[in-house]
């Protein structure tokens, strides 16, 4: 990897800028640059599993993790279970800062450290040779963990110089404006989606985040206000909808950036009228990051970022290529159109996704049918088209001793909240096929 | 639990709020069933983030109420359907 031209590689870009606006106010680079220095202090020399859900304090805990030269483990499963086992497959601690609304939920084990941010613009710390580190491109920074198709979680390896370049790569299609663009996201900040956008371009570009970590649309629009123009929201379907519905009056928006689930029509051009701006999406995966682009109305056909390289394979699925990232096959058919852009034809495997995170069926149905007193038990997921983005996922069991609400309270310390079942219907029977395979359609009746 | 009789306890604003949560989570109990007492998150109905959207969109539309994250009373607004009915009724716009 050291022999191409990277961009620049310094933990932080242009450390002079402001990179975030936090509740307390703005923060230089230079101030987030001693608060992670004094953080990293703290930490021990361990990979971390960072229990933040707030955006600044998150990248915080990232940054002294990386001065620390040590790596995060990333994971969009946020149940202690799920957390604590990850630390302990991979040696790794589980951290928290205090005033971070995570603080409730860190595992046994784990840590809470402090963070002090003084947001005085004093100068860097004298005499301290690497304030500002140069990383290498090829250094580990993150493994980012997602639900196997086969129900284990799988690790996904993100590199420095890789990392670096997309961002810079989609800094130019995200805030193509003549000043930089504020980010105010509704996503949090250890999904992909989340990392790439609200802290990579944060840390990469000349981008600044408006961080928190909340829930309601009177928070994002609080968090707009508080954004200078232009702004840019990046949320999720489900929650565009969700702001759309609020009727709240939301200062201007120069841009919404949607992914993790498709945006159906109906609602781009609500977002669209309501907020009197274009509505893009962005397509990607945790394996890849962001790799192409479409303004959701202007019809089916992405845009790649610049320097993605393809390959077809033989069974028509097609691998992806990017500068400093392992090379990845598409989990959807796609269809190639004019000048390096594409359409999507449908997903290669059924995996799951819902509230902005990704699950396996295989895992999920695993875990029900290995509670005491479940002979037999499917998932049934909603419709994955994006037609209906608030719809639940039920599920069907056989376990003629045991009472719904029992296995309810089983499932839930095991398995993330979005996917809990908000139906669990006994039956007598599933209905198996002669290999004895289950069929979707069959339940769906 | 798997009562269906009405408890005597919920008040008939309890039963409306209920009844509205019923079909906005798309909840499989009916409105009678949730107990006025009982926490709306973690334990009780299980409610989570997707959850806490659609009742914000919720008591905006019908009671005139902006919740927001930063509220130092969310835990004790969240922690019952009664908990929550006082706080709406406590601060629903006279428009709502």
């Amino acid at each position: 990897m050291g022999n191409r031209n990277w961009p620049d590689l310094s933990l932080l870009y242009a450390p002079e800028r402001e990179v975030f606006v936090t509740s307390a106010g703005p923060v230089t680079g230079h101030a987030f640059l001693r608060a992670a220095h004094r953080l990293a202090e703290n930490l021990p020399d361990q990979p971390v599993v960072p229990v933040c859900a707030d955006v600044f304090l998150f990248s915080l805990l990232f940054a002294a993790t990386l001065i620390k030269s040590q790596y995060v483990l990333l994971s969009s499963d946020r149940s202690s279970l799920r957390l604590a086992e990850l630390a302990q497959q991979h040696n790794a601690v589980c951290i928290t800062l205090a005033r971070d609304p995570e603080v409730s939920h860190l595992p046994a084990g784990g840590k809470v450290l402090q963070s002090e941010v003084s947001l005085s613009d004093d100068p860097p710390l004298s005499g301290h040779r690497d304030f500002n580190p140069v990383i290498d491109a090829g250094r580990l920074v993150a493994i980012v963990f997602t639900s196997g198709s086969t129900g284990q979680p799988v690790g996904h390896e993100k590199y420095w110089g890789g990392l670096v370049t997309r961002s810079v790569t989609a800094r130019v299609l995200l805030d193509p404006e003549a000043g930089p663009a504020s980010l105010v996201g509704t996503v949090p900040p250890y999904h992909m989606y989340g990392f790439e956008t609200l802290v990579l371009q944060a840390l990469n570009t000349r981008v600044k985040t408006i961080a928190g970590a909340d829930h309601y649309p009177a928070d994002w629009v609080a968090r707009l206000e508080k954004a200078s123009a232009p702004r840019i929201l990046v949320t999720t379907p489900l929650q565009l909808r969700g702001l759309v519905k609020s009727g709240l009056m939301v200062p201007a928006v120069r841009r919404v950036v949607s992914a993790s689930a498709p945006l159906p029509e109906k609602l781009a051009e609500e977002a669209e009228c309501f907020l009197k701006t274009e509505v893009t999406e962005i397509y990607g995966s945790t394996e890849t990051g962001s790799v192409a682009i479409r303004r959701t109305l202007s019809g089916p056909y992405w845009s790649w970022y610049r320097d993605i390289g393809l390959q077809t394979l033989a069974d028509g699925r097609v691998e992806l290529s990017a500068p400093g990232a392992l090379n990845h096959v598409l989990a959807d058919f796609i269809e190639t159109g004019e000048a390096g852009t594409f359409k999507l034809l449908g997903r290669v495997t059924d995996l799951l996704k819902l509230g902005g995170k990704r699950g396996s069926l295989a895992a999920l149905n695993a875990v029900l049918n290995s509670l005491p007193g479940v002979e037999d038990g499917a998932f049934l997921p909603p419709d994955m088209s994006g037609a209906d983005p608030q719809a639940r996922m039920q599920a069907f069991v056989v376990a003629p001793t045991v009472a719904a609400e029992t296995l309810l309270q089983a499932l839930r310390p095991l398995i993330d909240p979005v996917f809990l079942p908000r139906r669990l219907v006994p039956v007598a029977a599933l209905p198996r096929n002669a290999v004895g395979k289950l069929t979707l359609q069959a339940l769906r009746v | 639990m798997n009562t269906t009789s009405s408890p005597a306890s919920q008040t008939p604003f309890e039963h409306e709020v209920a009844e509205r949560l019923v079909e906005a989570l798309q909840l499989e109990v009916t409105a009678s069933e949730i107990e006025p007492e009982a926490p709306l998150f973690g334990e009780g109905l299980g409610l989570d983030s997707i959850d806490a959207l659609e009742i914000s969109l919720l008591v905006g539309r019908d009671y005139g109420v902006t919740l927001r994250s930063d509220n130092p009373n969310n835990k004790q607004i969240f922690s019952s359907l009664r908990a929550l009915c006082q706080y709406l009724q406590a601060n629903r716009s006279s428009a709502g």
